[in-house]
């Protein structure tokens, strides 16, 4: 292949992504917006790995209704908001995770087993092992 | 007012495209239980807040308050309740600052602290880094 056609295509993959379009959609709050919204489940996939007493009942509760409506409002709009809709789904999977944690730890454990669960907690805060 | 515009009126709010009938009314509505829940938050020991979900939370409340205003039209109620969202994870970040400071930790040890919880941040303690 000749080196002008070689530009040319190479050009044209360019023009393909990088155009006005795509750079104003970038720009906007139409996609930062949902992006900052990730840092939502990211927080909440760090906080699976922490003590279960950080766990929140009422901000996981409230955060599993908000992804399961705001999911269906993605779909909604106009044009339908599927960066949106990704964020929310995995929010909504990793805040179930929180609340069967939450559950656990605060109706099925007996007094010991909470005794001995906060014990080991804090041994693993001592000496920095996870 | 008579009884006929108010039924007028409420009609005109039921059948509206972003009325009560639509998920485009619920879904802002449905935010306002992470500020009372936020609001439930403050009564909680500082050394059980989670940092890093009050850091997102501020964040994603920061970035939507603007969203608001730049939609057509604009979403007043949707601003509203990301303006008070922000306040509560923020007050919340200042509480878990001011804990973490007074117990002598740098800025560093801080931001570590918020982000990963209490691990990282006493290992780095103990190690004397």
């Amino acid at each position: 292949m000749s080196q002008p056609v070689q530009r040319a295509a190479a050009r044209s993959f360019l023009q393909k992504y990088i155009n006005k379009e795509t750079l104003k959609y970038i720009f906007t709050t139409h996609f930062w917006g949902p992006v900052s919204n990730f840092g939502i489940p990211i927080a909440a996939i760090y906080d699976l790995k922490k003590d279960p007493t950080l766990i929140s009942g009422p901000m996981t509760f409230a955060l599993v209704t908000y992804s399961g409506v705001f999911m269906k409002y993605a779909l909604s709009v106009s044009p339908k908001n599927y960066l949106l809709f990704g964020c929310h789904l995995i929010n909504e999977t990793a805040q179930l995770a929180q609340g069967y944690r939450f559950l656990k730890y605060t109706y099925f454990t007996t007094d010991e087993e909470k005794k001995a669960l906060d014990k080991e907690w804090k041994e693993k805060e001592k000496t920095g092992k996870q | 007012m008579s009884t006929s515009s108010v039924r007028f009126a409420f009609r005109r709010f039921w059948q509206s495209e972003t009325g009560p009938k639509t998920v485009h009314f619920w879904a802002p509505t449905l935010k306002w239980g992470l500020v009372f829940a936020g609001f439930s938050d403050m009564k909680r020991p500082v050394e059980k807040i989670s940092g890093a979900q009050n850091l997102s939370l501020l964040s994603t409340a920061l970035i939507w308050t603007r969203w608001s205003f730049v939609i057509k039209p604009r979403n007043i109620l949707l601003a509203s309740v990301n303006s008070f969202l922000c306040l509560t994870a923020g007050y919340q970040l200042g509480r878990i600052a001011n804990y973490r400071i007074r117990n002598g930790d740098s800025i560093s040890q801080l931001c570590s602290y918020i982000l990963s919880g209490a691990d990282e941040s006493k290992k780095e303690i103990t190690t004397g880094r």
